[in-house]
């Protein structure tokens, strides 16, 4: 096995567990909002960092699934171009794009270990009544970028590049909202078969 | 550099990098960082992480991730097809019945979910194959749901209508208020075309036949007893739409306490009643969540951050000065912008097309003295019909998926009438703006 192939195959699997990581954010974030609620109502009791923490946990959530979104191209692009214009010229295009996201996620991966780092050695704490640290909300979204970034790298390498050598009609993508109502009409399908 | 030089080349990066092929959010993230190292002080592009951060440091925003749990939990379940089979079984009698329980459960699916191609999936999957079978043409069956579909992001709870309270600081709960009226509107224009285009198609049908000699399919019969047995299973869900609604219109709790529920009894209803409490249930549901959560998430990131570097640069404020330097009369105005959301809706999707634009036409929107809740619903029709236009007509894919038999040519040239009834349905909100405002009038919460 290739070390390439290997690093491929270990960020596909980070991503998909981070994907599913970044979803049981948002059931925690259901839950406490159900608590914050029924707390408030029935007991009274005040709720200072309910809000706060779920507001964190979802943009956690957002960045910690960016990889596993773009793991089906699922962040919606403009395709237009795509039906008009000749294969290899689409193919050339598509990796030329794919390494300009890469660019950008780095950049901001970059950034967001940078915002980190000064949280971390700073001791910063939100300026609310609760006054958590803000370190850990910071490192996921720099963990979200970093592998986002590897994700497109890695899709850079295997599929774009080695496409437009070959320049193939490339294959038709649909952005995440798509995949996932196509995906559920799919499951349905197959568990009625079973 | 003046700022309408700057504003221009602001627009043709914009251009370039949307139709490079990035995704949409990198694409406006990139724009905004070259823009940032060229033109603002080196110190912005420093603290980008933080701006990101206080973007989405959002108690509003706080609701997008959780009512797409909600929508892609009963999405998940049989529900869809459940409400469709009994609405269909209460109304067969009725001309058109079976097109109509399709429209209706349409309607009623998506105050249950904000999401477009949720609500197309949800109930064509089993809607359009009995639709098909009954004889309808494959574009009306197919027209029928892409347009349907549509009413997720009017009928409250509407992921569009947060955005558009979010960019023009707007009551969440009014905007949501405001979308019920104009909902109904359409869902009984809707009803009426596809009534009579029933009949009509099954008359051609009948006198097609005669000449034949060819047997029409059986006519549908239900007895009482089939009827109320759908109801057990719909009433949780018709009860979590009533939760929802008097929670968040009762003023109980916020629009993000009342995803925050939604989601939370939504997940366990679809556990509880459909059984979806298998990994491989679950999975599909998690996972379509952190994906659609996410990608739209990422595009308002890069939104703010795209208009943060407009406003920083003073191209927004020079924009909405040359529009109001225009002196263009109210519905002058009005159809104008129109017709770049509607151009805009032929490439972009609503969430990027609200957090882009709204900022620069929204000082004259305030000038001209309109009513920014009625224009929230006008644009989030607009937006409806980007959403079965070509090319990115969203619902349009969702349908092939559904019956990848039926050219996509066919399922855009079923569109055509409702878009023409949704057009009908802006005039209507012209000529009698009260169907959007009377409700949220009536509405004494924040």
């Amino acid at each position: 096995m290739s070390p390439g192939y290997f690093i491929s195959r270990a960020v596909k699997a980070f991503n998909i567990a981070t994907g599913y990581l970044s979803a049981f954010l948002i059931v925690i974030a259901t839950c406490v909002l159900v608590f914050e609620v029924a707390v408030r109502y029935f007991f009274a009791w005040p709720t200072d960092w309910e809000i706060e923490f779920c507001i964190y946990l979802l943009i956690a959530s957002s960045f910690l699934a960016a990889a596993h979104t773009q793991l089906n191209r699922g962040h919606v692009t403009i395709e237009i171009l795509d039906e008009i214009t000749p294969p290899s010229w689409t193919q050339w295009r598509m990796a030329f794009s794919d390494l300009l996201s890469f660019l950008f996620c780095v950049f901001i991966a970059w950034n967001c270990w940078h915002l980190f780092y000064e949280a971390w050695d700073e001791g910063r704490m939100s300026d609310s009544s609760w006054a958590p640290k803000m370190w850990p909300v910071f490192a996921t979204m720099a963990v979200g970028m970093t592998s986002l970034a590897l994700q497109v790298f890695v899709q850079f390498i295997e599929d774009s590049l080695p496409e437009a050598m070959r320049s193939h009609h490339p294959p038709a993508q649909h952005n995440a909202a798509i995949q996932v109502a196509i995906e559920r009409i799919q499951h349905d399908d197959e568990g009625e078969r079973k | 550099m003046s700022v309408g030089t700057l504003g221009l080349l602001y627009a043709a990066a914009t251009f370039i990098f949307l139709f490079s092929g990035m995704p949409i959010a990198f694409a406006v993230g990139s724009v905004a960082l070259i823009f940032m190292y060229f033109f603002m002080p080196v110190a912005q592009l420093s603290i980008i992480a933080e701006t990101i951060f206080s973007e989405l440091n959002s108690f509003t925003l706080l609701t997008i991730p959780l009512f797409i749990m909600m929508g892609a939990a009963i999405g998940k379940s049989r529900a869809g097809s459940d409400l469709y089979n009994s609405l269909n079984r209460w109304l067969y009698k009725v001309p058109g019945g079976l097109g109509l329980a399709n429209t209706l459960a349409c309607s009623v699916f998506a105050a249950m979910c904000g999401s477009s191609p949720a609500t197309c999936s949800a109930i064509g999957s089993s809607g359009i194959p009995e639709m098909r079978k009954r004889g309808y043409s494959e574009r009306l069956a197919t027209g029928l749901i892409a347009a349907g579909g549509t009413l997720g992001i009017l009928i409250p709870p509407s992921l569009t209508l947060i955005l558009y309270g979010l960019a023009t600081e707007q009551s969440i709960g009014k905007l949501f208020m405001a979308g019920v009226g104009p909902g109904l509107m359409l869902t009984a224009l809707f009803s009426i075309w596809v009534v009579y285009k029933s009949w009509a198609e099954k008359n051609e049908k009948i006198s097609a036949n005669r000449s034949t000699g060819t047997a029409m399919p059986p006519e549908e019969n239900y007895s009482w007893k089939q009827r109320l047995e759908t109801l057990p299973r719909l009433a949780p869900f018709l009860g979590l739409i009533i939760i929802v609604m008097v929670a968040l219109y009762g003023g109980w709790a916020t629009p993000s306490e009342v995803a925050g529920i939604g989601a939370f009894g939504a997940l366990l209803m679809v556990m509880a009643i459909y059984g979806c409490w298998r990994w491989s249930d679950l999975k599909v549901i998690l996972s379509g969540t952190a994906r659609e959560s996410s990608m739209i998430m990422l595009i308002i990131a890069m939104s703010f951050l795209y208009t943060y570097v407009m406003s920083y640069l003073h191209i927004t404020q020079s924009a909405a000065a040359w529009m109001i330097s225009l002196e263009l009369s109210k519905w002058a105005f009005f159809f104008w912008v129109n017709i770049l959301l509607i151009v805009l809706g032929f490439f972009l999707p609503p969430v990027a097309i609200i957090l882009m634009v709204t900022p620069i036409i929204l000082p004259a929107l305030n000038a001209l003295g309109i009513d920014l809740i009625w224009f929230g619903v006008i644009m989030t029709i607009l937006m409806e019909m980007g959403l079965i236009h070509p090319p990115v007509g969203l619902n349009l894919f969702v349908i092939s998926g559904i019956a990848p038999d039926i050219k996509l040519k066919e399922i855009m040239w079923g569109t055509v009438p409702f878009l023409l009834l949704m057009a009908l349905g802006i005039i209507l909100l012209c000529i009698f703006p009260e169907i959007a405002t009377w409700l949220p009038s009536q509405y004494s919460g924040s």
